[in-house]
């Protein structure tokens, strides 16, 4: 035997071997000194919010999911309802089989409705919490002006887009609750942003509050709203170059970056903006880069025209402006039978833009009738509000309406614009949030 | 817990010097390996060579020693020793040595002479008395240990190994190591008994020489802002740090019943290194040159076997230079190294050029203490080529030809993607020292320090000009990781009587993981030229700091009767920074006994040695940093700050518990010429880190570590070596490994069913399943495409492997060996495919005549495989799952001596080895390699990207020592 912890030998006392094994614990402790409390730099506890400095990086927080929501909704609702056409790429920065057939499927990637979901969640436990703050005069608090508007927008970008709602893990309810509940946050908005003083608030939520009557069928009040709201009024999401989650994805997914994900080819924007330079709807070439970055099934490589109403990774999104409240003008118009008045407002938003290509005035729009006005109005609102995440919530609404009024081929389902006839209007419950909330059932009923 | 000097002579009287630092020291050690040796007129020497009695080749780290005197040494790489200044009388020389019996010789020393003596080690199949040292409580004899330990000897490594990565591949059942990709710095991927954690590492946590080390992969080399796979999208791994030529041997404890003195962090196995030492007497160099080649073999189909990469493709030289000396006095001895690596790989800007040096010293002031000081300092250089799931890589644009991102498929227009810098230099120094003191003959004390520092720098640049991002992209991060350890064991012996003996051990450790990263990003430069992040037009910065501490403390009882019935009964206690605030200290007890039956009276001769094992234990996993605590995430938006909700927090948040159960035996065979070992084990991981999901509408995160799940491995290894013939110049040894896994997931404790790691968590089905779309008509002709949803294929790791090795020995001391393996019984994910088949890409699986009859409309002849696939609306994403199996040779290799070829050396020797050159895969599995495993995600499972796989390599390899 040649190790030395083996030469054994009878000592006096096991408790020798005891009282070794206590000190050699205590050594160990000693020595190893540890602090379990070891708090790392980095994220930062829940408590700490409650602290009013931390108020405004939690409005901004909540306005940056916002962002992102929409960042996603309006990209794929725009591949949905072609106001972009697939162009090859399918997963991260790019358009998903199914959603190049115009289909969204209640599996599909849950990013959209988490964002949105982490907005208004966010925004509403931010209100809730700002006015448990000792010392926060709630109803004269600036940063609850901003973080109800959030509040609102969230509601109001959710119910729009949603088939169904669901809120803080509750029940399935109709996706009107959504709007609903934005409404009453941009009320809450307007007064607290009038407490306050703060008038950008105020307008931007008097625009959202529109947007939402409308949805919800509340054109009188929608109009009195708009109002409020001056023309030239734009209320927006802003995009930064700081990390990719921030960039514009529209651009993004199609800046040849290597992405060319989509193209205007084959959309309605595609002959418009060739024959009138609208410079609502620009869009560009690369003779040297004709395709997109893959294929698309049925066309093989398409062709590629890239967009450029937003020209680079920080380019802003709209969430309202002044202009769309002369569409919810004479959208109520058509729906009182008053047609005339109706391209009043359409072709006022057409005057004074000038042709891309010429300088010249675009041309406006003629109607003889009621329908020929609401074939006009569907398409300005395609144009105004292009790739702002509008149009899927306008196509649902319209069919579920009846409204009159023709759209191009190249936007309903058919062998021009390769949509499937069943055509998703609507995005469904994520898989995600069925799976995880006890209070919806695991698919989706029907 | 700390590698024992006790598996070595007793120490002497100090002769040695000290030192103040480490290059001091080394550089002092390589002086001193010229200074000869000081000897008394009026004492005597002896020296001599110990061979193995089978091959006649020299034996290194044989224990030589002389019991009455309690001196001795160990032999160098030539097999010699030298033990002086003995005084003149005659002398029981004692040789041991891992896997050989051990030799008696009676010698007799005259004053002012030397003595030569020359010993034979003969092998022995069953190793009861060999030292281990891997969790047990300091150390521990094979026959008292009651759990599995694998020892990988390099004495007996046949091949050329060029990493210990290929150390360890294909060398025990139960230890897979995955060859990751053909990229350089891509480390294998290591797992033991499959998967215990599904949310967690399952890497095992390494030792070397007793301090722990880094074990997870480094950082990957990817740009702080952007999608990150614009990278090589492999990350290398702390393995590689290691020269190969400086390792002994290697222990690894594949689960819980052996790791249980690890505590929280060792759930998933321990590996412990243990590097050369020096030994008493003349300095002993050893010099090798290692030349060789990198070549991809077909890895697609017949008609374009490399998938467009052709015109990238090249055979890469391999090189490595290594030196070492070794020696000493009685009183301090060294082992010095140092090697040069030079492997540039089959991608075109792939190279990786590493220095490492190495310095090991034992010093004895004192007769009663021993100090060892073990250090290593390692340059790696890693030059990589843009790959994996990079649509501004190379591979990704080569393989979907001319529908990639620059709608070309060209070589020259591919080739642009060249055009960017990928580089990584690791700066890795570990040190260690370790205090041994006898404070008396039963009491043993042994304290070890040490720490880890690895600093890593990431250099990403798309330059001004580069085809996608034209105004140039540079990312460098810089990142430091340490790890301080502190390890103290005692042990007691206490003897009842001569038949029953107690040994008490005790010990407490704490491991100390810091790591800092900060990054710079720039973009938009001003023009040409080599830039700084400074020239950039847009510039961010970012940052990360974390620090986990876990400590805790141990106590061991082990009973022994008559040295052939062991009970070891022992409880490690662990606290953890990252455990809930309410949580408390967690104990992992553990029990294990053995019998050495073949010691009993009515145990007959002819049956050999057997030994009967048990074990049960637990080990531990730890959640991460801030799994416990409720969290918002500093996020920033735009150039304001902004909070993004985080993490729910659990107060009660604690480490999942792996329990496992072995049972086996270690038996010799057939007067030695058989070893057989077998084990079944049997794990649980109970309070399991699960994910749990939570519904997006509460707008928290999306789930919340919660120990709630059960999972279960269990399996079985068979080991058996044989010398199937042994004659006076031939012989033919032959080896097989068998090993199975059965992996359930048994209770997911309320959690509905999520994706982990790259696989599906189920209750009853295997833990990370294969689950995606499944085609159920494949064959049918003239029919729509059949999918199933949600389909399990089965599991993701090999359920069952096969390993078989073969040596033939021949006449004057050459060999010619070859070891394969078999893996099976699991699916891989295709994503390359996958990605090319959903975006309509021309893949060769449908092949052009397909796509052709597609493009006519001509479909109705298509079996119901080529319509879900190769028509783009048809195909179902994520449904690209294959069976797995395969079998690779891993090597071919020859040795011969050369003696003749280097006048003046001790030893010389030609080795030459072929790796990895033939493989068979599933027919259904089509293309790529079963084995690869890219870092674009934390994915633990293989599976493929936009990779080339892992190519085949020679090495030649000449070593002489002098």
């Amino acid at each position: 035997m040649i190790t030395k912890i083996r030469i054994f030998k009878r000592t006096s006392s096991v408790l020798r071997g005891l009282g070794m094994l206590v000190l050699a614990i205590f050594i160990g402790l000693q020595l190893t000194a540890c602090d379990f409390d070891v708090v790392n730099p980095g994220p930062v506890q829940d408590d700490f919010l409650n602290d009013p400095d931390a108020h405004e990086p939690l409005v901004a927080g909540a306005t940056r999911l916002l962002m992102q929501g929409l960042n996603f909704n309006a990209y794929t609702g725009a591949a949905v309802t072609r106001e972009l056409f697939p162009a090859g790429s399918t997963s991260a920065h790019g358009i998903t089989l199914l959603q190049q057939r115009g289909l969204l499927v209640w599996d599909d990637e849950h990013v959209t409705w988490t964002n949105h979901q982490r907005a208004r969640a966010v925004a509403e436990e931010g209100l809730e919490r700002f006015q448990g703050v000792d010392g926060v005069d709630f109803m004269n608090y600036g940063p609850a002006a901003r973080m109800a508007l959030v509040a609102g927008y969230a509601g109001r970008v959710l119910g729009e887009n949603y088939c169904q709602a669901v809120i803080n893990g509750g029940g399935e309810e109709p996706r009107e609750v959504f709007l609903e509940r934005g409404e009453g946050f941009f009320d809450l908005a307007i007064e607290i942003g009038q407490n306050t003083g703060q008038s950008d608030v105020v307008t931007a939520a008097y625009a959202g509050r529109a947007q939402t009557r409308a949805n919800l069928g509340n054109w009188a009040g929608a109009l009195s709203d708009a109002d409020q709201v001056p023309p030239d009024f734009v209320h927006q999401v802003e995009h930064n170059t700081i990390s990719d989650a921030q960039y514009n994805r529209i651009y993004w997914a199609g800046a040849n970056q290597p992405y060319r994900a989509h193209s205007v080819w084959n959309t309605v924007i595609e002959d418009y903006y060739t024959e009138t330079g609208d410079p609502r709807t620009p869009w560009g070439m690369d003779e040297n880069i004709p395709f997109g970055d893959a294929a698309v099934d049925r066309v093989g490589q398409v062709p590629w025209y890239f967009q450029l109403k937003y020209p680079s990774r920080d380019a802003n999104r709209n969430l309202a402006s002044g202009r769309e409240m002369d569409l919810l003008r004479a959208e109520a118009a058509l729906i009182e039978g008053n047609w005339q008045t109706a391209m009043d407002y359409i072709n006022g938003l057409r005057e004074g833009l000038v042709s891309d290509h010429d300088g010249e005035p675009i041309p406006l729009w003629e109607a003889n009738s009621l329908e020929e006005a609401w074939t006009h109005l569907k398409r300005e609102r395609y144009i105004e509000l292009w790739l702002e995440g509008r149009r899927l919530n306008d196509l649902r609404r319209w069919q579920e309406d009846n409204r009159p009024g023709e759209l191009s081929p190249l936007e309903v389902p058919g062998d021009a614009s390769f949509l499937d006839q069943n055509q998703t209007l609507c995005y469904p419950i994520p898989e995600q949030e069925r799976e995880t909330n006890p209070n919806i059932p695991d698919t989706p009923s029907g | 817990m700390n590698p024992s000097s006790s598996d070595r002579p007793p120490p002497g009287r100090v002769r040695g010097a000290s030192s103040s630092g480490a290059w001091l020291t080394m550089v002092a050690a390589g002086l001193l390996a010229f200074a000869p040796a000081l000897e008394a007129q009026d004492t005597g020497t002896i020296t001599g060579t110990i061979t193995s009695a089978r091959s006649g080749q020299p034996l290194a780290s044989v224990q030589v020693f002389l019991p009455q005197t309690d001196r001795g040494t160990l032999t160098s790489a030539d097999g010699r020793f030298n033990i002086p200044n003995l005084a003149p009388g005659e002398y029981q020389l004692q040789a041991q040595r891992l896997g050989y019996r051990e030799a008696t010789e009676t010698v007799t020393v005259a004053a002012g002479e030397t003595t030569t003596i020359d010993l034979e080690l003969a092998s022995q199949a069953l190793r009861l008395d060999d030292i281990v040292v891997t969790g047990t409580a300091g150390q521990a004899r094979q026959r008292e240990v009651g759990n599995a330990i694998t020892q990988i000897n390099m004495g007996e490594v046949r091949d050329v190994v060029p990493s210990v990565d290929q150390l360890l591949q294909g060398r025990s059942p139960g230890l897979g190591v995955s060859q990751a990709t053909g990229s350089v710095g891509s480390a294998a991927q290591i797992r033991l008994r499959g998967a215990v954690s599904v949310s967690q590492s399952n890497q095992p946590i390494i030792y070397i020489d007793g301090v722990r080390v880094r074990s997870e992969p480094y950082e990957r080399n990817r740009p702080s802002v952007g999608f990150t796979g614009r990278s090589a999208n492999v990350t290398p791994g702390p393995l590689a740090d290691i020269d190969p030529g400086d390792i002994d041997r290697v222990e690894v404890l594949k689960g819980a019943a052996a790791t249980t003195l690890y505590g929280t962090e060792a759930s998933a196995g321990v590996i412990q290194i243990f590097t050369r030492r020096g030994a008493s007497g003349d300095a002993q160099w050893t010099a090798q040159i290692d030349q060789g080649a990198n070549r991809l073999r077909p890895f697609a189909l017949d008609e374009n076997p490399f998938l467009n990469m052709d015109p990238f493709l090249r055979t890469g030289h391999t090189q490595r230079y290594a030196l070492s000396v070794s020696g000493g006095g009685e009183s301090l001895q060294y082992f010095v190294s140092g090697s040069l690596t030079d492997n540039k790989g089959v991608l075109p800007l792939d190279r990786e050029e590493r220095t490492t040096v190495r310095g090991n010293f034992t010093f004895s002031p004192l007769d009663r203490l021993t100090l060892s000081w073990n250090s290593q300092y390692t340059r790696n250089d890693i030059r990589q080529t843009p790959s994996g799931n990079n649509a501004h890589g190379l591979t990704l644009n080569a393989f979907r030809a001319e529908r990639n991102y620059f709608g070309l498929s060209d070589p020259d227009s591919v080739a642009l993607t060249l055009n960017q810098e990928i580089d990584t230099w690791i700066d890795r120094f570990v040190t260690g020292g370790t205090a041994e003191f006898q404070a008396s003959e039963t009491f043993l004390h042994r304290l070890t320090v040490g720490f880890d520092q690895a600093n890593q720098e990431n250099r990403n640049l798309r330059p001004f000009g580069f085809r996608m991002a034209p105004e140039g992209i540079l990312s460098d991060a810089r990142i430091q990781n340490s790890i301080l350890s502190v390890d103290y064991v005692t042990n007691y012996g206490y003897e009842f009587s001569p038949d029953f003996i107690t040994t008490i051990s005790a010990g407490a450790q704490s491991v100390t993981n810091e790591e800092l990263m900060t990054e710079a990003y720039g973009e938009i430069f001003p023009g040409p030229g080599v830039p700084t992040v400074n020239a950039a037009g847009e510039r961010l910065g970012f940052e990360d700091r974390l620090r986990v501490t876990n400590a805790g403390f141990f106590g061991q009882v082990m009973f022994n009767m008559r040295d052939r019935y062991f009970v070891t009964l022992g409880t490690r206690v662990d606290g953890n920074t990252a455990f809930g605030e309410d949580l408390g200290l967690q104990a992992y007890p553990k029990i294990s006994t053995s019998y050495v039956i073949s010691d009993e009276d009515f145990w007959p001769m002819g049956w050999g040695d057997w030994k009967l094992r048990a074990a049960w234990g637990q080990a531990g996993r730890a959640p991460g940093a801030f799994d416990a605590v409720r969290t918002w995430d500093p996020v920033g938006y735009g150039g304001l700050p902004a909070f993004f909700p985080l993490n729910v927090g659990n107060p009660d948040l604690g480490p999942e518990r792996t329990s496992e159960l072995e049972l086996g035996f270690d038996a010799s065979l057939l007067s030695d010429r058989v070893s057989t070992e077998f084990t079944y084990y049997r794990q649980t991981t109970s309070d399991a880190l699960f994910s749990v999901r939570m519904p997006a509408s509460i707008g928290f995160s999306l789930s919340q570590q919660e120990n709630v799940g059960t999972i279960r491995n269990q399996g079985i290894e068979l080991n058996v070596n044989a010398a199937l013939y042994e004659g006076v110049n031939w012989g033919l040894d032959g080896g097989l490994n068998l090993y199975t896994n059965q992996s359930e997931v048994i209770d997911l404790g309320g959690a509905v069913p999520f994706a982990a790691g790259g696989g599906w968590v189920e209750v009853g089905e295997p833990v990370m399943a294969a689950r995606g779309w499944r085609l159920t008509n494949p064959d049918a002709v003239g029919e729509e495409p059949q999918w199933e949803a949600n389909h399990i294929y089965g599991p993701r790791q090999p359920t069952h492997t096969i390993g078989g090795s073969l040596a033939l020995r021949l006449p004057g001391g050459m060999e010619l060996s070859g070891r394969g393996e078999f893996q099976g019984g699991h699916y891989i994910f295709d994503g390359a495919s996958n990605q090319a088949y959903q975006r309509n890409i021309r893949w060769p699986t449908c092949g052009q005549a397909v796509y052709d009859l597609i493009d006519e409309g001509q479909i109705d002849g298509l079996t119901g495989w080529q319509r879900g696939h190769c028509i783009q609306a048809n195909y179902q994403t994520g449904s690209t799952y294959y069976p797995a199996d395969f079998f690779k040779l891993r090597d071919i290799t020859f040795r011969a001596p050369i003696d003749f070829a280097v006048p003046g050396a001790n030893n010389a020797s030609l080795s030459m080895s072929l790796r990895n050159w033939f493989r068979w895969r599933n027919d259904e599995f089509l293309m790529f390699d079963p084995e690869m495993i890219g870092r674009e995600s934390t994915e633990q499972m293989p599976s493929i990207a936009e990779h080339i796989p892992p190519p085949a390599q020679f090495i030649a390899s000449v070593r002489v020592t002098f």
